[in-house]
C-alpha cells in the first residue's frame, strides 16, 4: 500500500513537469467543457422563422395564419407576395421554410371539401424540420376541427359529443428524459463524458510518447510492472474522478438539463471507465515513437470516438462489425452507462452489462498494456 | 527560378519523412473511409419498440399491424404492463414504448375517449424525433380513419367522409434533403472536419519543423529571400497532395457510394479548392506566434479539434451565442460545408453562395498578412530549436 501511495506521488510530480500533458489532462478538460457549452447554450430553438405566401387573401386564410404564428415553435416573420420571393428569402436564410395557403381556402373549407396547405421546410436541420412542420399540421388539424365542431354544434349535436367525434382517443405523448428536446440535454452529456475519456487518452499517450523519446524505460528492472502500471493510473483516474464531481455534479446543477444524481451506479461505471482508458492507452501508445503523433493520432480519430458510441448517430444503423469493434473503446460502454444512470434513472441493475463489460475491458487492457511494456525491456537489451 | 527550388526543397523534405505519408494521406483518408462505413446502411430503420396490448380488440390488433409496417419500427418487445415497458426503456432495449389500455376499442365507441400512451426516448432526439413522427402520423391518419367511419355510417361516399374529416390537409414538401437522409449533412460536415485538421496541421508541420530543425535562413536563401515566393513553393507540393486525397474521397463518395450532387459542381471545386487554401493560410498564423513547432501544434490542435460542432451543421449557428458565433467564423470548414450542402443538395443559385467564397478569402488574407511576422521570426536565430 504504502509502494502504491509512493508510485502515485511520482507520477503526480512527473505530470507536472510534462507541460504537454497539463494542458490537455488540465487546462483542456476545463477549457473544452466550458466551450462546448457555447453552442448549445440557447437550447431549444423556440421559434423557427417562416414565410406565409397568403393566395387567398380571405378571412379564414388569416385567422389561420395568425393561429399558426401563435404556437410557440414557429413566427411567421414575413409575408412574400410569391414564391419566388418566398424562395429567395430561404435561400438567403432569412426564413427556414414557408407555407402556401393556396386560393379558394376559405371556399373549400365552408363547402366541406378539403384545402391543402403547403409547407417547404429545410430539412438540412432535422430539429427545425420537424418543428415547423408539426407547427403546420397541428394548426392545421386544430383549426379544420374548430369548424368542424362548430359546425357539428350548429346541427344541434351536444358539444362534448361533437369534440369526441373530431377527437375518438386522446393520444398521449409523453417525451422521456429530456421533456423539451434539448440539444443541449442531448449533446451535452455525451460530449462531457469523451472529453474525459479523450484527453485521458492523449494525456497518457503524451507522457508515454516523451518516455520514448527520451528512450526512457517505463520503470526500473526490478520494480513491480503491474503495480506500477496501476499506480501511475490510479494517479490519473484519482485526478478524473475530481473532475467527475464538476462534470456530473457541479454543472448540470449550472446547465439546468436533468440528472438523476445516483451516485454509487455513477461511481461504478466511471472507475472501470477510466482505469480502462488508461489502460487503453498505454497499450496503443507503444505504437507511438514519437511525442507528436500521439496527440495528432488522437485528434484526429475523436471523430470518430464520437460517433462509435452511437449516441449521435444510433448503432442500429451503423454496420454490426464498427459496432463490435467500438466496444473495445472503453468510452463506448461507459458512455452508454453514464447516460442510462444519469439522464435515464437507471439504477445499478439496469446497466449491469454496460459494467461488466468494462470490467472486462479493464483486465484486458491491463494485460496488454504489461506484455507491450515486457516486450519493450526485451526490445531494449537487444539492443 | 526560386519557386522552383523551394519546391524542390519541399519536395526533398517530404521524401525524408517517413511518417509524412501516414499522417498527411493515409490517415485522413482512412479516418472518411470509416465515416463512410458508419453512414453506409443509410438512415435508420426498424429501431426496436415495445408495445402493450391490453385491449385484444380487431381495432387495436390493426393498430399493432400498422405500428410494426412503419419504416422507422419494429416491434421487439410485447409487454403486459406499463412498467415491464418503461424498465426496457430505462435500459435502453427500445426506444419507444406504446401502451394501449383495456377496452379501447370499446371505450372509443362509447365516446369515452381513453387514453392511448406513448412514451419515447428523447434524449437521443434524433431517433426520438424519427419515431415520434411516425407514431403521431400514424395516430392522426387513425383519427381521421375514425372520424370517416363515423361519418360513412351516416350515408357519405368514403372519400367524401374522409375529406370531410380531414378539412386541411398539410403537404409535405421537404426542401434540401428530400429523402431525409441526415447522414449526408453529418458525413459530409464529418469529412470537412477531418480534413480541416489535417490540412493545419500537415501545413503546421511544414513550417514549424524549419524552426525546430533550424533550416529557416535555408528555406528562405532557396526563395531568395522573399516569403511569399517560400511559402508558395512550400504549398504547391502539398496542395497537390491534398487535391489528390480530396479527389480520392469525392470520387468514392458521389460516384461510388452515389451519393446525389445536383448542383454546380464548378462552385463545389471553386470552394473546395480555396478550403485547402485557406486552411493552408490559417497554420501561418499559428507558426508565427513565436516559431514555436510544438506550442503551435498545441494550439492548431486546441482550435481544430472543436471544429465540428461549431460548424453548424450539427445545430445551427443562428441560435449560438456570440463568442460561439464569432469561433465559427474563424474556422474555413463552416463555409466550405455551407457551400457543399447548398450546391449538393440544397439546389441553391450559386449567387446565393458567394458570400462564403469572400469569408474564406477574407480568412486566407489574414493568414497571408501573417506571413510579414513570419519572415521576421524566421530570420532570427533564437527561434530556432525550441522544443
Amino acid at each position: 500500500m504504502k509502494k502504491l501511495i509512493g508510485i502515485i506521488k511520482d507520477e503526480f510530480d512527473l505530470f507536472r513537469k510534462e507541460s504537454g500533458a497539463m494542458l490537455i489532462m488540465i487546462i483542456g478538460v476545463v477549457a473544452y467543457s466550458i466551450f462546448y457549452m457555447l453552442p448549445y447554450s440557447t437550447e431549444i430553438i423556440k421559434e423557427a422563422p417562416i414565410g406565409v405566401v397568403d393566395f387567398d387573401g380571405t378571412k379564414m386564410s388569416h385567422e389561420f395564419i395568425r393561429n399558426l404564428n401563435a404556437t410557440d415553435s414557429v413566427e411567421v416573420v414575413s409575408r412574400p407576395v410569391s414564391i419566388d420571393e418566398a424562395k429567395h428569402q430561404f435561400y438567403k436564410g432569412d426564413i427556414k421554410g414557408y407555407v402556401i395557403v393556396p386560393r379558394n381556402f376559405q371556399k373549400e373549407i365552408k363547402r366541406g371539401a378539403q384545402a391543402v396547405v403547403s409547407t417547404y421546410a429545410d430539412s438540412s436541420y432535422l430539429i427545425i424540420y420537424k418543428t415547423i412542420y408539426s407547427a403546420v399540421v397541428q394548426t392545421a388539424i386544430n383549426y379544420g376541427a374548430r369548424i368542424e365542431v362548430g359546425k357539428l354544434l350548429k346541427k344541434g349535436m351536444p358539444k362534448d359529443v361533437a369534440l369526441t367525434v373530431k377527437q375518438p382517443f386522446e393520444f398521449v405523448q409523453v417525451p422521456l428524459y429530456n421533456p423539451a428536446g434539448g440539444y443541449e440535454t442531448y449533446v451535452y452529456p455525451v460530449i462531457l463524458i469523451l472529453i474525459l475519456h479523450q484527453t485521458l487518452v492523449v494525456g497518457i499517450g503524451l507522457m508515454q510518447g516523451t518516455r520514448h523519446e527520451l528512450k526512457e524505460n517505463y520503470c526500473k528492472k526490478e520494480d513491480d510492472i503491474p503495480l506500477t502500471l496501476f499506480g501511475r493510473s490510479t494517479a490519473y483516474v484519482l485526478l478524473y474522478m475530481f473532475y467527475s464531481i464538476f462534470y456530473f455534479l457541479i454543472y448540470p446543477a449550472i446547465g439546468k438539463y436533468p440528472m438523476s444524481y445516483n451516485l454509487l451506479p455513477l461511481v461504478l461505471i466511471l472507475l472501470p471507465m477510466f482505469y480502462g482508458a488508461c489502460f487503453f492507452s498505454h497499450t496503443i501508445s507503444y505504437y507511438f515513437k514519437k511525442r507528436e503523433s500521439s496527440l495528432l493520432i488522437l485528434v484526429v480519430t475523436s471523430l470518430i470516438f464520437i460517433f462509435l458510441p452511437g449516441l449521435i448517430w444510433p448503432k442500429e444503423a451503423i454496420p454490426q462489425w464498427l459496432n463490435l469493434v467500438a466496444y473495445f473503446i472503453p468510452a463506448t460502454c461507459g458512455v452508454d452507462g453514464i447516460i442510462k444512470v444519469n439522464q435515464m434513472n437507471a439504477s445499478f441493475w439496469n446497466v449491469r452489462y454496460d459494467f461488466l463489460w468494462l470490467i472486462f475491458l479493464c483486465w484486458f487492457y491491463f494485460a496488454t498494456s504489461i506484455y507491450v511494456i515486457k516486450k519493450k525491456f526485451n526490445n531494449k537489451n537487444e539492443d | 527560378m526560386s519557386l522552383k527550388s523551394v519546391v524542390k526543397r519541399e519536395i526533398k523534405r517530404i521524401y525524408k519523412e517517413p511518417l509524412f505519408w501516414t499522417v498527411a494521406f493515409i490517415m485522413p483518408l482512412a479516418m472518411c473511409l470509416v465515416i463512410c462505413l458508419i453512414f453506409s446502411k443509410g438512415s435508420p430503420t426498424d429501431m426496436p419498440i415495445a408495445v402493450m396490448n391490453n385491449d385484444n380488440s380487431a381495432f387495436s390488433r390493426m393498430f399493432v399491424r400498422d405500428l410494426e409496417a412503419l419504416p422507422s419500427c419494429s416491434i421487439k418487445y410485447n409487454v403486459t404492463s406499463l412498467e415491464e415497458g418503461r424498465q426496457l426503456l430505462t435500459e435502453g432495449k427500445v426506444y419507444a414504448f406504446v401502451a394501449i389500455p383495456r377496452d379501447f376499442q370499446r371505450d372509443i365507441y362509447r365516446l369515452k375517449q381513453p387514453k392511448l400512451l406513448f412514451y419515447y426516448n428523447n434524449q437521443r432526439i434524433l431517433i426520438g424525433g424519427i419515431i415520434s413522427k411516425d407514431v403521431t402520423m400514424l395516430v392522426q391518419t387513425m383519427m381521421v380513419g375514425l372520424d370517416a367511419t363515423i361519418r360513412s355510417k351516416r350515408g357519405l361516399p368514403m372519400d367524401e367522409a374522409i375529406k370531410q374529416a380531414n378539412l386541411i390537409r398539410v403537404n409535405e414538401h421537404v426542401r434540401s434533403n428530400p429523402y431525409f437522409n441526415y447522414q449526408y449533412f453529418l458525413s459530409i460536415v464529418a469529412f470537412g472536419h477531418i480534413l480541416q485538421i489535417h490540412l493545419i496541421l500537415t501545413m503546421l508541420w511544414a513550417l514549424g519543423t524549419e524552426f525546430k530543425y533550424g533550416t529557416t535562413k535555408d528555406w528562405l536563401k532557396s526563395a531568395d529571400n522573399s516569403i511569399i515566393k517560400a511559402f508558395f513553393g512550400k504549398l504547391i507540393p502539398y496542395f497537390a497532395i491534398f487535391l489528390m486525397l480530396f479527389a480520392i474521397l469525392f470520387g468514392t463518395y458521389f460516384i461510388i457510394m452515389g451519393i446525389p450532387y445536383t448542383g454546380d459542381w464548378f462552385m463545389g471545386i471553386l470552394s473546395t479548392l480555396l478550403f485547402i487554401f485557406t486552411c493552408c493560410c490559417i497554420s501561418i498564423i499559428f507558426i508565427s506566434i513565436n516559431g514555436n513547432f510544438r506550442y503551435g501544434l498545441s494550439n492548431a490542435a486546441f482550435y481544430v479539434a472543436m471544429g465540428f460542432a461549431f460548424a453548424g451543421v450539427t445545430y445551427p449557428v443562428m441560435v449560438m451565442p456570440f463568442i460561439a458565433k464569432a469561433y465559427s467564423a474563424t474556422l474555413p470548414l463552416s463555409y466550405w460545408v455551407q457551400v457543399m450542402i447548398d450546391q449538393s443538395l440544397r439546389q441553391i443559385p450559386i449567387i446565393y453562395d458567394f458570400k462564403h467564397i469572400n469569408s474564406m478569402l477574407i480568412l486566407s488574407a489574414l493568414g497571408l498578412l501573417a506571413l510579414i511576422r513570419l519572415k521576421k521570426l524566421a530570420m532570427d536565430e533564437k527561434r530556432w530549436y525550441q522544443s
